[in-house]
């Protein structure tokens, strides 16, 4: 599209302008103020509508005339006017026509702007100054994106892709980090391997270690000895120090008690307490001996004054008889009223059983066992026999109720059979059977009889006169029925009823009479036709007919067995039937009760017999039970007891009478025994007295006798006492006084001998010599107790001891030797110690090195930690190869694939700055940002260039888009408003050059303010075209061909 | 045993491994009666200055010299002659330890030479000299050469005592006991001899895997008869399973369950297992959500050490990858096609890595701490890292 020529009716401060343009470069020429911004606001509006009232950008113009102008277009569709006035319609009224006047479609417009829209348009193909530096706002317009950044497949993706592999890698591994996985991995494999190392060569070290232990040893083996000869050394000096002081007291004490030594053997230890100890014995046995004296003549005396013996022994017995019976004699008035009293008491009870015997006669009376044992064979066989009579009585009773409970029952079972018929069961059954028979054969006829009626019915050309004839006969049965029913209504209705009876039978009769006639023919036409079927059926019914007579005559016979009338069978064989079941009944129940009447007649006469046999036994019992009252009776009066007494009676009262004949026996015993006591009593009181005479003692009464007596036979008996104990007293004495005798003989010569051992002459000398002896013994048990002392700690004789402690040089040197033996001794053992520490170390060691566990377990943690490093420095690499790959390939991209228009802008950049920038392109990563590679391959963003660069930048961008969109689109004309004043001169110059040669292909028209621009435009052949402002609201145009 | 975890009975069975797996090599010897028994060298590693080590050997070879059977040891590389001279104690009566100077002993049984035994030990870890030059055949009777040497030069292992399989066959022995090699080889020689590496007793890592034990050697004077007889106790496996048929991470688990039970079927005190997870399939997002891996690692280690023969899980790897269209990818214009063009150039590669101070930062600390085997460049690190960018970039997108 060309912009031939502009014509404005009124846009801002334009009126009636009317602008031609040359179809290449045009450079419109105009002061500031000169209305250049607004003519390419008028090219914008023509083409793509006013703007809005309210925008501030519609240029109304001021003085009311109207908004509207024209564009004079060249198209692909040939030359056209487009026309625009503002108006209702928003953007105003469009007129497109040809330059012939034919009015043209809208569309006709889109298509020669080839589809750009205001935004490109504005963008791209109409800017100013202030568009080209904002490259942010065209990179958004729609087709430029595309344009620019449609990079192709998995573009879109990349940056995401770049940050997650990024982040990836870094939750792996990062130089000198801590916390990454593979950092910790590593951290604790060096230090792992520090720790391996620092255990440096263990084999190495362990055999070194076990010489060492070796040597160990054998040092300690070569130490024990010395050790111990070391120890025992100053084990003796030791001692030898210890007991020093003790050996030189014991020398000293023995010094002193030696010579002493036979006499401290020699007397007792205990001489004194001997000494005091005889002494003592001999004083004491001498006392004794004068006491005992003294106490033989005190005895004598006492004999002197005691009652002469004398023989008590008889008196003792009679006393004792006297004594003996005393209580005896006290209970004697008690005893005897005793056995009076029992006697009155069985006498009393035997008049109380109604027998007066007076004892005398109860004594010989025969109550004794044989008597008892008659009586209890009396009672047994009465009580035998009263039993058997008993026994008889009740079943005489049984047998008398039996009898008539019979012969009642034989009575009612006459009677019963009686009332029944008199018939013969086997009758009956076959009269029954019969009758069975005859039922059977009713059905067979019945059956002959159908099949028979069937036949007949089967031929329908029966004879007339025989269908006839049955149906009259059924007729004439009915009428006869209906007749006899009116005759019986007639007799119970009486003469009353006579007159309708006799009309109504009249009628009946008359009915019937037509009927029959009437049948008679029907049968008669119906003859005729069936004649011919007669003789088939002949044969059949003739057989039918001879079963059916068989039949009927053997029913016949069969009826009259059993009583029933042929005619009236079906009745009568319910009735007889019924009344033979009846009958039959009766019949059984009859020969029951003959049965039953028989065998109770049969029962009657055994128990009539029973009985009379009972009643002769009966009478048996009564005869024995009467012998034996006689001879109870015979018992008693022997016994002169009532004989009305039956055996049981007698029985008791004869045991009452035996029982007080013992307790009469009783007392009479008694009374026999306290008459033999008073007889003895008697017999004491007198050898009482007689003794007592026989002592010169004298008494009024026996009792007094027998005090008198008995204080004199104690007096006797003390005396006797006590010259006994007298005597025995003088014999214990003679014994005390030998002993006593023989112990001072004995303390005496003892104490003659202790005098001799401590060669004393008498007591006196021995006491003072024992005192001296005794601080002797002390000096030598002292030196004793030194001497076990020494000799248990030394292990040899105080002597010995002595000796070495002298051969030493004495205590003091000894002692120092002893100190330096125990410090020579405690050096040994400090090193059997340090040597067996150092050997449990050392084997300890080595038993962690055999076992190996620490290496063996960081050895085994490090390859894990390896190989766990090596996986994950694998993963790491995978990461980073991927960001590699993805950035490596992006170059790529960036280089080799960049969008066409970039492609071009690249060669329009690099001539509008001379070739000092080689490349543009853009970034994968980066959409929305050009970059800039200069001929030194430095890579800038645009907004990063000096902005004479970075417009010039931008110019080539839109030029290139210019061209891109040509191509696909068609050519638009190309409006620049002052775009080159931020250009030096060569750029400007360049730029120029440029629009020369863009110009070959697309009008430009170059809007400038300044004469150097107008200048190189004009150099390069532009068409110039001067825009002034008259002041006067209108425009003068001055077109000068350039 | 490096690179696996454990508690309770189960850690000791792990740290007594190689202990029961010497027991039992000495029981073998016991029980079949045999001549001698050889160990070639690495007997055990002076780095870890195990006692433990030394006293065990010390005491399970008494038992052989307590009924007559010897044993002849030559020391190698990680057990030389100079750094294991001071023995924690004296070895038993009849074991024959060879010097840095080649050595011939007669094995005498009865009055009679029944076989000789030639060695020659490492006096120093590095010994680069080929000492295979000092053996020869001396006499009728079969002729057993024990050396620790790097036949035939595998990369794989540091290169000493270099020899060939030419060099041994031209010194004539029946049977050459190497050592150096952790995994058994048998090299049959062509003049009739054989060159075997029993390998070790007993797996330390996952790098050692499968069945490990000693030959035992019926010897005549020209032939060998070898019987392979595993010792180990503790087995190591490399299960690789494919997540593709799996909707979920339980149906994961059972599949796990079921591999393992498949290939841990030995009657092991234990195993030991890394667990390598690829293909393409639902589980690979599951795993990628941060953690959910080691969750699953962890989840299946409680598990598979309460087996009644128990498993102990060294490491749980996902080597899943998404389910994209990889070509399609690829053939657009998009970034993802320049991630993976990248990823395929090693220029770009060399760049990436290069450029990188944190990895480079990270390998310097890997090193002070002694933690080899970190190589950016490795293809799988590469390949993983591509997937992981184009995931980023497509995972919504896609």
């Amino acid at each position: 599209m060309i912009l031939d020529r502009i014509k404005i009716d009124g846009f801002g401060k334009f009126r009636k302008v009317d602008l031609p343009l040359a179809p290449g470069l045009n450079i419109l020429r105009g002061v500031n103020g000169a209305g250049k911004s607004t003519l390419l606001a008028f090219v914008r509006a023509m083409l793509f509508g006013f703007e809005k009232e309210s925008s501030g950008v519609r240029y109304e113009p001021a003085d009311g005339a109207t908004l509207a102008g024209e564009l004079a277009l060249t198209t692909a569709r040939g030359p056209l006017l487009l026309r625009r006035v503002a108006g209702r319609r928003f953007g105003g009224e469009v007129s497109l026509r040809t330059l012939e006047g034919e009015a043209l479609a809208e569309e006709t417009l889109k298509d020669a702007l080839g589809g750009v829209g205001p935004d490109l348009f504005f963008e791209v193909f109409a800017f100013g100054l202030s568009e080209l530096e904002d490259f942010e706002r065209v990179s958004q317009v729609g087709t430029v994106s595309e344009a620019l950044f449609a990079a192709g497949m998995g573009a879109q993706r990349l940056p995401d892709a770049l940050r997650t592999l990024e982040g990836a890698s870094e939750s792996l591994y990062v130089p000198k980090g801590k916390n990454p996985a593979l950092n910790k991995v590593l951290a604790e494999l060096a230090d792992l391997q520090d720790a391996i190392a620092r255990q440096a060569d263990r084999p190495a070290q362990y055999a070194l270690q076990k010489e060492k232990l070796e040597r160990l040893f054998t040092e300690l083996a070569a130490l024990a000895p010395e050790q111990r000869l070391q120890g025992r050394a100053q084990e003796e000096l030791s001692r030898l120090v210890k007991v020093g002081p003790a050996l030189a007291e014991l020398v000293a004490l023995e010094r002193q008690w030696g010579p002493q030594k036979a006499l401290l053997e020699s007397v007792p230890v205990d001489a004194l307490r001997q000494l005091d100890e005889l002494e003592r014995q001999l004083r004491g046995s001498r006392e004794e001996l004068a006491e005992l004296e003294a106490t033989a003549a005190r005895a004598l005396q006492e004999q002197a004054t005691l009652t002469p013996d004398a023989s008590v022994d008889a008196a003792v017995a009679a006393l004792a008889g006297w004594n003996g019976g005393r209580e005896v004699r006290n209970g004697l008035p008690m005893r005897r009223a005793g056995a009076r009293v029992r006697q009155e008491q069985v006498l009393g009870s035997l008049r109380d059983l109604g027998v007066a015997a007076l004892p005398e006669r109860l004594a010989t009376l025969d109550a004794g066992a044989s008597a008892r044992a008659q009586l209890a064979m009396f009672q047994a066989q009465e009580r035998e026999h009263a039993a058997a009579w008993a026994r008889h009585e009740a079943e005489a009773q049984r047998l008398s109720r039996e009898l008539a409970r019979i012969r009642d029952t034989g009575v009612r079972l006459e009677a019963q059979r009686k009332a029944l018929p008199a018939e013969s069961i086997s009758d009956l059954r076959a009269l029954r059977g019969a009758l069975g028979l005859v039922q059977q054969l009713r059905v067979d006829m019945a059956r002959t009889s159908e099949t028979l009626e069937l036949l007949r019915a089967q031929r329908p050309l029966d004879p007339a006169g025989e269908r006839g004839l049955l149906s009259a006969r059924d007729l004439a049965r009915v009428a006869g029925g209906l007749l006899l029913a009116i005759l019986l209504a007639a007799g119970v209705g009486g003469m009353r009823a006579a007159l309708p009876v006799a009309v109504l039978a009249a009628l009946v009769g008359g009915a019937v009479t037509v009927l029959l006639r009437r049948l008679r023919r029907e049968t008669a036409s119906r003859e005729a036709l069936e004649a011919t079927r007669r003789e088939t059926h002949a044969a059949q019914l003739l057989r039918a007919e001879a079963t059916h007579e068989a039949v009927t005559s053997e029913l016949a016979g069969e009826c009259q067995k059993a009583g029933v009338a042929v005619d009236a069978i079906a009745q009568a064989e319910r009735l007889r039937a019924e009344e033979l079941e009846q009958r039959i009944l009766g019949a059984t129940d009859a020969a029951r009760l003959g049965l039953e009447l028989a065998a109770g007649r049969e029962r009657l006469a055994e128990l009539t017999a029973e009985l009379q046999i009972e009643e002769g036994e009966g009478q048996g019992v009564k005869k024995i039970r009467e012998a034996l009252q006689v001879g109870l009776e015979k018992f008693l009066s022997a016994r002169s007891l009532p004989p009305t007494l039956n055996a049981e009676h007698a029985s008791v009262l004869l045991a009452e009478l035996a029982r007080a004949q013992a307790r009469l026996e009783e007392v009479r015993v008694e009374e026999a025994e306290l008459t033999e006591v008073e007889r003895g009593l008697s017999t004491a009181a007198e050898s009482l007295r007689s003794q007592a005479a026989g002592l010169g003692l004298a008494a009024s009464t026996p009792e007094e006798t027998a005090v008198t007596l008995q204080r004199h036979i104690d007096e006797v008996q003390s005396a006797r006492a006590r010259r006994k104990e007298l005597a025995g007293a003088a014999v214990e004495r003679t014994q005390s006084q030998r002993r006593l005798a023989s112990i001072a003989s004995e303390a005496e010569s003892a104490l003659a001998a202790l005098l001799s051992k401590a060669a004393s002459a008498n007591t006196e000398m021995l006491r003072r010599r024992t005192a001296e002896l005794e601080g002797l013994r002390r000096m030598r048990d002292v030196s004793r107790d030194l001497r076990l002392r020494c000799e248990t700690t030394l292990g040899t004789t105080a002597e010995a001891g002595t000796e070495q402690l002298q051969a030493l040089g004495g205590l003091e040197e000894a002692g120092a030797r002893a100190q330096t033996a125990q410090r020579t001794l405690e050096e040994l053992a400090h090193r059997a110690r340090e040597i067996s520490v150092a050997q449990g170390e050392i084997q300890s060691q080595l038993r962690i090195w055999e076992n190996d566990d620490e290496l063996r377990v960081s050895r085994g943690r490090v390859a894990e930690l390896s190989a766990q490093a090596l996986r994950l420095a694998r993963q790491f690499a995978v990461e980073r190869l991927a960001f590699g790959l993805l950035t490596h390939a992006r170059r790529r991209h960036e280089k080799e694939r960049q969008p066409a228009v970039i492609r071009r802008t690249s060669g329009l950049f690099s001539e509008l700055t001379g070739g000092r920038y080689r490349h543009v392109f853009t970034e994968l990563t980066s959409p929305g940002e050009v970059f800039a590679e200069n001929d030194e391959g430095t890579r800038a963003e645009a907004g990063k260039l000096s902005r004479g660069t970075r417009e010039q930048l931008y110019l080539a961008f839109r030029l290139a888009l210019v061209e891109e969109l040509a191509d696909r689109r068609g050519p638009l004309p190309l409006l620049v408003d002052d775009i080159l004043v931020n250009f030096d001169q060569e750029r400007t110059e360049l730029a120029v050059r440029v629009f020369q040669r863009f110009a070959q292909k697309h009008q430009v028209l170059a809007f400038t303010c300044h004469p150097h621009v107008v200048a190189l435009f004009v150099a390069a052949g532009a068409n110039v075209v001067d825009i002034a402002d008259l002041g006067l609201r209108q425009l003068t145009l001055a077109v000068r061909a350039g | 045993m490096r690179g696996v975890r454990a508690t309770g009975p189960l850690q000791v069975t792990l740290q007594r491994a190689t202990f029961v797996a010497l027991k039992k090599l000495v029981d073998l010897c016991l029980q079949e009666r045999v001549h001698f028994l050889v160990l070639a060298g690495d007997l055990f590693d002076v780095k870890d200055r195990s006692i433990a080590a030394r006293l065990t050997l010390q005491s399970e070879l008494a038992r052989l010299s307590a009924v007559g059977i010897e044993t002849f040891i030559v020391h190698g590389n990680h057990d030389p002659l100079e750094a294991t001279a001071a023995m924690v104690a004296p070895l038993a009566k009849h074991v024959h330890v060879f010097g840095t100077e080649w050595a011939e002993v007669g094995v005498v049984r009865e009055g009679r030479v029944v076989a000789r035994v030639q060695g020659i030990s490492y006096g120093r870890e590095r010994v680069e000299e080929n000492l295979s030059r000092h053996f020869s055949r001396r006499g009728p009777e079969a002729t057993v050469g024990v050396l620790h040497a790097n036949v035939g030069g595998q990369n794989a292992h540091a290169n000493y005592a270099p020899c060939s399989i030419e060099d041994l066959d031209a010194r004539g022995l029946t049977y050459w006991a190497l050592g150096h090699l952790h995994t058994k080889a048998v090299h049959e020689l062509p003049r009739g001899g054989v060159a075997v590496y029993p390998g070790n007793l007993q797996g330390r890592h996952v790098l050692e895997d499968g069945e490990r034990g000693c030959f035992l050697v019926d010897v005549d004077e020209d032939r060998s008869a070898l019987r392979f007889v595993p010792l180990d106790e503790v087995r190591w496996h490399r299960v690789t399973l494919s997540v593709d048929a799996f909707s979920g991470v339980e149906e994961l688990e059972e599949g796990v369950s079921e591999a393992l039970s498949e290939r841990c079927r030995a009657p092991q005190a234990a195993h030991a297992v890394r667990l390598v997870l690829e293909g393409r399939g639902a589980v690979h997002a599951e795993l990628r959500k941060p953690g959910a891996r080691e969750q699953l690692e962890e989840h299946l280690r409680e598990a598979l050490s309460r087996r009644p023969v128990p498993v102990v899980l060294e490491s749980l790897e996902d080597a899943t990858r998404p389910a994209l269209d990889w070509e399609t990818l690829r053939a657009s214009n998009g970034l993802p096609a320049d991630v993976l063009r990248a990823s395929e150039e090693a220029v770009s590669l060399a760049s990436v890595v290069g450029g990188d101070k944190l990895l480079k930062a990270l390998e310097g600390a890997l090193r002070k701490v002694g933690v080899t085997g970190f190589d950016p460049l490795a293809p799988a690190l590469v390949e993983d890292a591509a997937v992981r960018a184009v995931e980023l970039l497509v995972s919504e997108e896609a």
